[in-house]
């Protein structure tokens, strides 16, 4: 399904057909469900947010701006409420990733403790740099879209991208995600 | 240390940004640094593993939650009509209908009575200005008067106010009696003609009848007529009013029409 047919559904959904929208949830619940859960690391609480996104998204969208991408701005309001969300569990984080972690390690398969550790290297990211990781990587946008995203300049989103690379192979190795350590 | 640019280069091949001669030239490159070969294989490493990340994204299925808490009525669509649709809705509306007929009800009230006022209020015209038109139905009060004549004896009593106009003669009659009288009204067939005999105020007792050239009133009690005469010619003519008892006469007189 292309940008042309989501503005086709968005323009169904504008003039009263529901069932559009639903076609707009089933195309992008996944990514973003996916994107704010490798955010707060909690199932319940992440369907909760895209939830509210949907919903917000689906209030906003006669304000929606064509000459855009949908999922981009899908995406950034999804990445906002997901932040504001961090902001305000902020003093319960710390506590619940200790937690977290106790519990991944007492996993045997070595796939999967190299998953885990990925995650726990992502945690120690600065927020901005853990989703522009998540954005390049999980979804596999462009500096483009990921411009269009986060309403930073391309060479911005180059250069914090840059900086968030040596963060997270930094805090692999310390965490010997790698065989060579 | 690795040269920012070579990182750079890694990271753009790594995310296949570069074309099929780079990466060779990058590799040349890798083969004599072990230490940026090392980044290179790390970061294809960490490319893999958000691969594979990719790959098993959790299912979720928020659909019908979502559309529960949605406003459905939000963007109803609002039937847009054209004006010409617009108009014909508004003019064929029941509501106008009644206003329209309310206001034409209005105008053409306002209409009647500036005609009818204008015969009320306008001025007063002179007998022969007016000779032919309906001038001739106006009140007794307007008439001209003829005479008013009194009779009264023992036997019967009688007044006589007698008016005209030019097509019409009107003759208020009182009559009273103890006893049955006959009153006689009798005139020129040429000069008048019997249009009408109302018994205004009449017993049982009493009866009149008329023929086109006399009218006749058999009267008991008090009775009152008013008689109307078609005033023919506008010509002097004489209506004779007689009071008979017992067919002997008791009075007689006339009136004169038409005075010159």
């Amino acid at each position: 399904m292309s940008i042309q047919d989501d503005n086709i559904l968005i323009n169904e959904v504008l003039k009263g057909k529901i069932s559009s929208f639903g076609l707009l949830i089933d195309k992008y619940q996944k990514p973003v469900y996916n994107l704010i859960f490798n955010m707060v690391e909690d199932e319940d609480q992440a369907k909760d947010i895209v939830q509210d996104v949907f919903i917000k998204v689906y209030e906003k969208l006669e304000s929606f701006n064509f000459k855009h991408k949908f999922f981009s701005w899908l995406y950034r309001i999804a990445i906002n409420d997901t932040i504001n969300f961090l902001k305000n569990r902020k003093n319960f984080e710390t506590l619940t990733e200790q937690n977290e972690i106790q519990e991944e390690k007492t996993t045997n398969d070595h796939k999967e403790e190299q998953r885990r550790q990925l995650h726990a290297a992502l945690r120690e990211l600065r927020t901005d740099h853990r989703v522009l990781i998540l954005l390049k990587y999980f979804f596999g946008l462009s500096y483009e879209e990921i411009s269009d995203v986060m309403k930073i300049q391309e060479k911005m989103v180059k250069a914090r991208l840059f900086m968030a690379r040596e963060k997270l192979r930094e805090v692999l190795i310390k965490n010997k995600f790698f065989e060579h350590d | 240390m690795i040269d920012q640019d070579i990182i750079r280069r890694i990271y753009r091949d790594i995310d296949g940004e570069l074309d099929f001669q780079v990466p060779a030239e990058l590799k040349n490159f890798l083969a004599k640094n072990p230490e940026a070969e090392q980044l290179y294989r790390d970061w294809a490493k960490i490319g893999e593993k958000f691969r594979e990340e990719k790959e098993n994204f959790r299912e979720v299925d928020l659909k019908q939650q979502i559309l529960n808490k949605i406003n459905m009525e939000k963007y109803v669509p609002s039937e847009k009509i054209s004006f010409s649709e617009k108009m014909q809705q508004v003019f064929f509306s029941p509501r106008f209908k009644i206003g329209f007929a309310f206001v034409l009800g209005i105008f053409l009230g306002i209409f009647a009575f500036s005609i009818l006022n204008q015969g009320v209020t306008g001025k007063k015209l002179k007998q022969q200005d007016v000779s032919g038109t309906m001038w001739d139905s106006r009140s007794y009060d307007d008439m001209v008067t003829a005479d008013n004549i009194l009779y009264e004896s023992p036997m019967a009593k009688a007044t006589f106010n007698v008016k005209y106009s030019t097509r019409l003669v009107e003759a208020h009659i009182n009559i009273s009696s103890l006893y049955p009288v006959k009153l006689a009204i009798n005139f020129d067939p040429n000069a008048f003609m019997t249009f009408n005999v109302q018994n205004t105020n009449v017993n049982a007792q009493t009866t009149a009848m008329s023929s086109y050239n006399y009218v006749e009133i058999n009267n008991v009690g008090d009775n009152q007529f008013v008689v109307l005469l078609y005033n023919k010619n506008n010509l002097s003519n004489k209506i004779n009013f007689t009071i008979y008892q017992n067919e002997i006469p008791l009075y007689t007189n006339s009136v004169t029409i038409n005075k010159e």
